[in-house]
C-alpha cells in the first residue's frame, strides 16, 4: 500500500496583525521596507486562551464538516508542533479525545519547525506502507506569537500562527504518491532559532528573564524566541538548492518535470532568491504568505492548499516540497497529486 | 567585478545615493547597514558573484573597502 494525500486545509486565528498596525505602533521601524522584503502584509495571532490544540482541532473539524472524511475512519494522528499546550500530555492525545477519534487511533506529537510537514508526510508514508495505518491525519499547529517579544522586529514582522490538517490514506497505486524523501540535519544551527528558557535545561521561573537589547534595537529575553536571521539565511542558501537537487535526483526527475515547487514560506525575499539561484520560472514557485506570514511547520501545507484552490495543482501534477528551518533541519519530497478532491474549505 | 560595479551594487543594497559611498566609509555609521541589508548583501553576493559568504565574514568588515576585499577573496 502507498500513502496518498486526500485533502488538505488550514485555519488561521481571528486576530490579525497588519503591516499598518506595526507601522503605527513602531514608527522607528522601516515597516514599508520590511513589508516589501518579506512580502507579508498580515499575520494572524492566536487569542490569549487559544493554543495549538485549539487551532489543530478547528482545522480537523473543518475537514470533517466538509463531509469528505469521516472521523470514525481515522486510525492514526500525527501532530507537529513546537508550541504544545503542555509538555505532557501529548497534544495528539488531547486531540484524539477532543475530535472524537476512535480509541484504536495511534497518536503522537513530533517537534519540528519548517521541515516538519515533509517529515510528517514521510512518517505517514512509512506507517501506511508498513501496514500500521490506513487513514491518517497529519496536523501542524503552532502559536509562535506567544513566545515573541512585541518589540522584536526580527521575528514579530515575520511569524504568524496557524494550523493545518492533511488527510492521508492507503491506496493501491502502482507507485507511491509521496516520495522519495531526502532529510538533513545540522545541530550546530540549533542556537540560531531558539527559545532559551522554558525547557528543563533552563526552566522558566516566576521571575521574568531580563530583557536584552540587540545591536539592531530589538528587545527580547531568554523567555522569547530568538532568531539569527543572518545565519538562517546563510544556512538556507547553503542547504536548500542542494536539497532540491538531491530530491530530484533521488526521484529520477529534473526541474522541467516538476509542475510546482513549494518551499517553506520563510519570506518573499528568500523565496525569490532560491527561485533565481535554481533558475525556476516564477509560475512554477508558490508564494503564499502575504495573508498569514511565515507559519513555520504550517507554511508548506497552506501553500499547497492555496495552489489547489488556484488550480495550480491538478490530478497528475508533480509538486516538489522543500522544508528547511530550525534545528537546523531540512527535508524534501515529491508529491504526485492523484486525487480529484482538492483543498477543502 | 570592478570596484565601481561593487560600490554600485552596495549602494543599491543599502539604499544610499549613487556615488555617495567611498572606500573608507565606516559601515557602522551607515544607518541602513542593518541585519536586513546584511541579508540582502549575502543574497547579492550569491546571486551576482556566486559567492557564498559566511555571516561572520560580513560582520567582521568595518569599512566599504573591507567588504570589497571580502568579495575579491571569494
Amino acid at each position: 500500500m502507498n500513502a496518498a494525500i486526500r485533502a488538505v486545509d488550514y485555519v488561521l486565528p481571528q486576530e490579525v496583525l497588519t503591516t499598518n498596525d506595526l507601522a503605527a505602533k513602531y514608527p522607528d521601524w522601516n515597516v514599508p521596507k520590511i513589508d516589501e522584503q518579506t512580502g507579508i502584509h498580515e499575520r494572524h495571532i492566536a487569542g490569549p486562551e487559544e493554543c495549538a490544540s485549539d487551532l489543530g482541532a478547528a482545522a480537523a473539524e473543518k475537514l470533517f464538516s466538509s463531509g469528505i472524511c469521516q472521523r470514525e475512519s481515522i486510525d492514526y494522528l500525527l501532530v507537529c508542533t513546537q508550541t504544545p499546550d503542555y509538555f505532557l500530555p501529548t497534544t495528539a492525545c488531547l486531540l484524539q479525545d477532543r475530535l472524537g477519534l476512535p480509541r484504536s487511533t495511534g497518536a503522537l506529537d513530533f517537534n519540528l519547525g519548517s521541515s516538519g510537514y515533509v517529515y510528517g508526510l514521510g512518517l505517514a508514508q512509512g506507517l501506511i506502507a508498513s501496514g500500521q495505518a490506513t487513514s491518517l491525519l497529519l496536523i501542524t499547529a503552532d502559536t509562535y506569537s506567544k513566545i515573541i517579544h512585541p518589540a522584536d522586529r526580527s521575528v514579530r514582522t515575520i511569524f504568524g500562527d496557524a494550523a493545518t490538517v492533511t488527510w492521508i490514506t492507503a491506496e493501491t497505486t502502482e507507485r507511491p504518491s509521496l516520495g522519495p524523501f531526502v532529510y538533513g540535519t545540522d545541530g550546530r544551527g540549533g542556537q540560531d532559532l531558539m527559545l532559551r528558557r522554558g525547557g528543563f535545561r533552563n526552566t522558566r521561573s516566576a521571575d521574568r528573564a531580563p530583557e536584552e537589547h540587540d545591536s539592531s534595537g530589538n528587545i527580547r529575553s531568554a523567555d522569547h524566541l530568538y532568531m539569527n536571521g543572518l545565519e538562517i539565511f546563510s544556512f538556507v542558501v547553503r542547504v536548500a538548492p542542494r536539497l532540491v537537487k538531491d530530491t530530484l535526483a533521488k526521484a529520477g526527475l529534473s526541474l522541467e518535470d516538476i509542475d510546482l515547487v513549494i518551499f517553506h514560506q520563510a519570506n518573499r525575499m528568500m523565496l525569490e532568491h532560491l527561485r533565481k539561484s535554481l533558475r525556476i520560472p516564477p509560475e512554477k514557485v508558490s508564494i503564499a504568505l502575504a495573508h498569514c506570514g511565515n507559519t513555520a511547520t504550517s507554511s508548506i501545507p497552506i501553500a499547497l492548499c492555496e495552489a489547489l484552490r488556484e488550480n495550480r495543482v491538478r490530478p497528475g501534477s508533480k509538486v516538489l516540497l522543500a522544508g528547511f528551518g530550525g534545528g537546523s533541519s531540512w527535508a524534501g519530497t515529491v508529491l504526485r497529486w492523484t486525487q480529484p478532491v482538492t483543498g477543502v474549505g | 567585478m570592478t570596484y565601481a560595479e561593487f560600490v554600485a551594487a552596495l549602494e543599491e543594497t543599502v539604499e544610499a545615493p549613487v556615488g555617495s559611498l567611498v572606500a573608507t566609509q565606516k559601515l557602522e555609521d551607515l544607518d541602513t547597514w542593518d541585519s536586513v541589508s546584511m541579508v540582502n548583501f549575502l543574497a547579492l553576493a550569491d546571486e551576482k558573484w556566486g559567492l557564498h559568504l559566511a555571516p561572520h565574514q560580513l560582520t567582521s568588515c568595518a569599512t566599504v573597502d573591507d567588504l570589497f576585499q571580502l568579495t575579491q577573496k571569494g
